[in-house]
């Protein structure tokens, strides 16, 4: 009976502990970062102290691992935290979770057969707009809203 | 809720296809003519400038006030009015500029004038002192004059230099910075700013006169450590604008030769205290009716006094005893202790106008001229040496006079 007692207190703690929960939480930044590849592949955004290697990426969307070289990637977040990455020529919006040191792929969305001309990010809460010229979607973190216009 | 959803959705395609920007372009667009504004009040040359450009800052804010929210986010760590402040405050503190600028300009208008005049004064000041010096015999009433002149001369040179420091002062913040980094329009702006001035004439001016004011005068040590001074002070007044101006006049050939002109006189002037130096010692041997050749150094002195020496020593025993003795006593007692080592020995040796060296060699030669002038009079050391002998002699002979007589008194 002790023996029962004591767990079932375990489990109360435990339960209590692992539910503590901060909302509501925004991630989401103002505008989209445009961004430089560097010669190792790495894009640095300052103002939200924020790096990682996009090798990976170009080698899945171009499949070249050095397609990255003199490319610029446009990344925005929307406020649930997820990450929205896409480049002129992309076929696809990357849509990226944080992980542990690293970003985890989360949504391949398919935009453009062609590749995309001149794309551009803007925050529309609680939205991800996209735009390429005509073309325009808005995203969420599962992928396109209300398809293409 | 599903309604609501909806709706945003709705409002939201409808202000997207008004507005298909990018709101990243919108915010660099902000910031690319905030930046052009910055750049234009800091390059402002005058308050109508600075008015206008007032104008064209409150239209910029109008326009992108519709985004104001985008930028409040975007613009961290700052906003949309507190970079509108920011630009407000930099237009006041260079108005400011403006306000103080106006100020040294009334300032450097007043010292031009106060230069004008003492450069007149200066003019009728350094011809008087050249016609008291022409005349070779001075009286003490000439001479008493003349170091008045001289003295109100100096003082009014010093007045004019000072005021010549101001004026090449007023440039100086202008040309503070990297003057390579400088646009053009800054450059000519800079240019317009020593043209109205016109600091390379006064400067070029102030150069001459105070050359001049050496070759017209005979100056003591301590008057030369002054001038010496006064030099060393204008060259490190020039050097913070004179280098700078140079880069600022590349390309305008004639003001680049009035630069050069500068740097010469500058030259001529240091060359000229030096020149003052034995100039000076030449004419205190002259006042004595000494007439030595030119020198202008060190080496040039020093052959010089030991050659005239020379001269001396091998004409003693052919020109009169009285005329060698008179001439030895005039350089060496009149001018040489006197004047030279007491007055200019010092200030040769601590402007290595003169080596030690140098000076033992002539004082050595001097020592020389005396052994022949006034040799030690051996003859009476003879005389004195014989009249002792002669009293020793006496006084054995004396003695043994003196001791022989008991002798005979007992036989």
């Amino acid at each position: 009976m002790r023996i029962f007692v004591v767990l079932a207190l375990l489990v109360i703690i435990s339960a209590a502990c692992s539910s503590l929960k901060l909302s509501p939480a925004e991630f989401g930044w103002p505008i989209e970062s445009v961004q430089k590849v560097d010669k190792e592949g790495f894009v640095k955004e300052d103002r939200y102290s924020f790096s990682f290697n996009s090798k990976a990426l170009f080698l899945e969307e171009m499949q070249d691992s050095m397609a990255y070289q003199g490319k610029d990637l446009r990344i925005i977040r929307n406020q649930d935290g997820y990450y929205f990455i896409t480049s002129k020529s992309f076929k696809n919006v990357y849509i990226f979770e944080q992980a542990e040191a690293s970003l985890e792929l989360k949504e391949k969305v398919f935009v453009s057969e062609n590749g995309l001309n001149n794309p551009f990010f803007n925050q529309r809460n609680p939205y991800i707009e996209l735009v390429d010229g005509d073309f325009k979607i808005f995203l969420t973190g599962e992928g396109i809203y209300g398809g293409a216009k | 809720m599903k309604k609501l959803i909806l709706i945003n959705v709705f409002i939201i395609l409808i202000a997207s296809n008004l507005f298909a920007q990018s709101d990243y372009e919108i915010v660099q667009n902000f910031k690319n003519r905030y930046q052009q504004f910055e750049q234009q009040i800091k390059n402002a040359v005058s308050v109508e400038e600075l008015n206008a450009l007032t104008g064209e800052i409150e239209r910029f804010k109008n326009e992108f006030s519709t985004y104001k929210e985008l930028l409040d986010k975007s613009l961290y760590p700052d906003n949309f009015e507190k970079s509108f402040d920011k630009l407000g405050n930099s237009l006041v503190l260079r108005r400011t500029d403006f306000t103080q600028i106006e100020t040294l300009q009334t300032e450097v208008i007043t010292l031009r004038t106060e230069v004008d005049e003492l450069n007149k004064k200066n003019a009728e000041l350094l011809n008087q002192i050249q016609i008291l010096e022409v005349q070779r015999k001075k009286d003490a009433e000439t001479i008493a004059r003349l170091e008045k002149l001289v003295s109100e001369l100096r003082a009014s040179l010093k007045k004019r230099d000072e005021l010549v420091y101001a004026i090449i002062d007023s440039l100086a913040p202008k040309l503070s910075g990297d003057v390579s980094a400088l646009t053009q329009k800054e450059k000519e702006q800079i240019v317009a700013e020593t043209e109205k001035k016109n600091v390379l004439y006064i400067v070029k001016k102030s150069l001459r006169d105070n050359t001049r004011f050496l070759e017209v005068t005979t100056l003591k040590p301590e008057d030369l450590k002054d001038v010496k001074e006064q030099q060393s002070n204008f060259v490190s007044m020039w050097q913070k604008v004179g280098p700078k101006l140079v880069d600022v006049y590349a390309g305008r050939k004639d003001k680049a030769q009035e630069l050069k002109d500068i740097d010469a006189l500058f030259t001529s002037w240091k060359t000229g205290i030096q020149r003052e130096a034995w100039e000076s010692i030449r004419e205190d041997f002259a006042l004595n009716n000494i007439n030595l050749q030119s020198f202008y150094n060190g080496n040039e002195f020093t052959e010089i006094i030991t050659s005239f020496i020379n001269d001396e020593i091998k004409s003693y025993g052919v020109k009169s005893k009285e005329e060698s003795e008179r001439i030895y006593s005039v350089f060496v007692d009149s001018v040489w202790y006197k004047t030279i080592a007491n007055e200019w020995m010092p200030y040769l040796l601590e402007n290595n106008l003169l080596s030690s060296q140098q000076k033992d060699l002539i004082e050595k030669k001097i020592a020389e001229w005396k052994e022949v002038i006034s040799p030690k009079n051996l003859t009476l050391i003879y005389v004195g040496v014989g009249i002792l002998i002669v009293l020793i002699v006496a006084f054995f002979l004396l003695r043994k006079k003196n001791g022989s007589k008991p002798v005979e008194s007992a036989t």
